[in-house]
């Protein structure tokens, strides 16, 4: 597998605070690759050593294939980029705006046309960028960023301050670049549920360290099914199960079971529990959402220990 | 060439901003003080006495006030947020980046010099042909007006490295412009000084100075203590990190 951004124990520290620590970033070639953390996490700052714009405290980082430290401006030459909420400049016209990327990147001024109809900014290419909406400034933004026709795409927050209307057609151009033009894209966002409906991959980032990186699905396969039963007794019914081999712990006062149960186990589990004299009132086998999970891995106390069996399970 | 592509982008950013109006306004404020204290004037002047008015009033006052604005208006440019993060991930050198920005602010100074040639001229003219007795008698003194003008702009190429590194490593607009505004008045009270010789602000009008070697520092000093210090600048913030 070809990986389009690779670090290897990238860290970055400001003082005696590590906002980036070892991270391992793979992110593979052609991809849209999630790159998710609570806010402080350390996304921006990984971004910003991507680019070049902070030095690593230590460690390496690697675009399409190229040294940055060593190949800075060769590595640079396939990326594209959005880092925060751009500001543009708003004296000048969409278009302008364009074309100044057209000239810094050596592409035929006619090469913005179908940026700007990418974008839905044809009809306002004229107007200058202090009449745009923030929805408008971030796809120029985006238009802008693909004026070299990168490899790679980085975004931080993409979706950050835009309308529902705006997020859905941000996320509709994000998830059609790699098919559209090969493009890698690597998205940063605190949201799950952005990472969830645009990318392929993911990556989680809490504190600095990497606790998570894989394909998406897997981040779903760690959701682990509970059996939730009511019962009045619960102390006694989970020493009754425990007789039987299955362990329940009680949480705010129901047992709690780890896992799936086929139906008929379930079936057999209700009828042990009343033929004990158990009077159950309720039982359902739930799947965590992924944002419970997210929530999980980056905010439990045992972060290290999680994330050091979710990079052993994933590798 | 790189630099070619980074001084054409850095020109198409200037369209519409107030640079523009930096560089018509200040021609303007100039053409119409000239004029005026030439009709009020009771004694008719000559030509080159004119001209050292004149470029005595850009080179103490008009000249680190434009360069304060200018570089201050130049570096607001890229200061929103996320801007120098766009400009500076582009696969040029960073320090080139930089170097396209003190150019730009140096050929505007040049342009606004010109402009101010053409104010200056065109006041003595106006003011001839508003009080006919006030006309400027002598010899028309544009060439010496030019050379002076010129020299300025050497000189004063310290005043831009200083204001130019300042407003670009300080995000903060009011900090370029406080130090702008200090270093114009304290030149006021430097004229009379020793030290007077050596105020990176005083450089331009030192240019005016009746003896020759005086003149002559003030120019070497300006201008090539002026390009160190850009060239330096340059590099210094292309080393910095992006924060």
């Amino acid at each position: 597998m070809t990986f389009a951004v690779s670090t290897t124990r990238l860290s970055r520290n400001f003082g005696a605070i590590k906002a980036v620590d070892s991270l391992d970033l793979r992110v593979p070639a052609g991809s849209v690759f999630g790159f998710l953390g609570p806010n402080g996490a350390g996304k921006t700052t990984t971004i910003r050593m991507l680019l070049g714009l902070i030095k690593p405290s230590a460690g390496v980082v690697s675009l399409n294939g190229l040294d940055l430290s060593s190949q800075r401006m060769a590595a640079l030459h396939g990326v594209g980029a959005i880092v925060e909420k751009p500001t543009l400049y708003p004296n000048l016209t969409g278009r302008e705006t364009l074309e100044i990327g057209a000239i810094l990147l050596q592409k035929p001024r006619a090469a913005v046309l179908p940026l700007l109809d990418l974008v839905g900014l044809n009809e306002a290419a004229g107007r200058t960028v202090s009449t745009y909406s923030l929805g408008m400034r971030q796809r120029l933004a985006l238009a802008r960023a693909l004026i070299g026709a990168p490899r790679l795409l980085i975004l931080d927050e993409p979706t950050n301050g835009l309308d529902p209307a705006g997020i859905v057609q941000m996320r509709e151009l994000i998830r059609g670049l790699p098919a559209r033009f090969g493009t890698t894209v690597m998205l940063s966002s605190h949201l799950l549920s952005e990472i969830e409906q645009t990318a392929d991959h993911c990556a989680l980032i809490a504190n600095g360290r990497l606790i998570f990186q894989d394909r998406l699905e897997r981040l779903h396969a760690r959701a682990q099914p509970l059996v939730r039963i009511e019962s009045d007794r619960p102390e006694e019914a989970a020493q009754l199960l425990a007789e039987h081999a299955l362990a329940a712990l009680v949480v705010d006062g129901k047992l709690q079971i780890q896992g799936a149960l086929a139906a008929d186990e379930r079936a057999q589990l209700l009828r042990l529990l009343v033929e004990a004299g158990f009077a159950v009132s309720g039982l359902s086998q739930e799947r965590p959402s992924l944002e419970s999970i997210f929530l999980k891995l980056t905010a439990s106390p045992g972060q290290a220990e999680q994330a050091a069996l979710y990079k052993g399970e994933s590798a | 060439m790189k630099l070619a592509r980074l001084l054409h982008a850095e020109s198409i950013k200037l369209k519409r901003s107030l640079i523009l109006l930096l560089v018509v306004g200040v021609p303007v404020m100039m053409l119409i003080m000239l004029t005026m204290m030439l009709v009020s004037d009771k004694s008719a002047g000559d030509w080159p006495r004119f001209v050292m008015t004149g470029s005595a009033i850009w080179a103490f006052f008009l000249l680190p006030m434009s360069a304060t604005a200018l570089t201050a208006l130049l570096a607001q440019i890229e200061h929103g947020p996320g801007a120098w993060s766009s400009v500076l991930s582009l696969p040029y050198p960073k320090w080139l980046i930089y170097a396209a920005k003190a150019i730009i602010a140096l050929g505007v100074m040049a342009l606004i010099s010109a402009l101010i040639w053409v104010a200056i001229i065109l006041s003595g003219l106006l003011g001839g042909a508003i009080v006919p007795a006030q006309a400027l008698s002598g010899d028309f003194a544009g060439g010496q007006l030019a050379a002076l003008l010129a020299k300025m702009w050497l000189a004063g190429i310290l005043v831009v490295a200083i204001q130019f590194t300042i407003a670009m490593a300080i995000r903060n607009f009011a900090a370029p412009v406080v130090v702008g505004i200090g270093g114009t008045f304290v030149a006021v009270v430097a004229t009379s000084a020793k030290i007077g010789i050596y105020f990176p602000w005083l450089l331009p009008t030192n240019v005016l100075a009746s003896d020759p070697a005086k003149a002559l520092q003030a120019l070497l000093s300006g201008a090539l203590l002026g390009t160190l210090i850009l060239v330096a600048s340059c590099v210094w913030l292309g080393r910095r990190d992006e924060i």
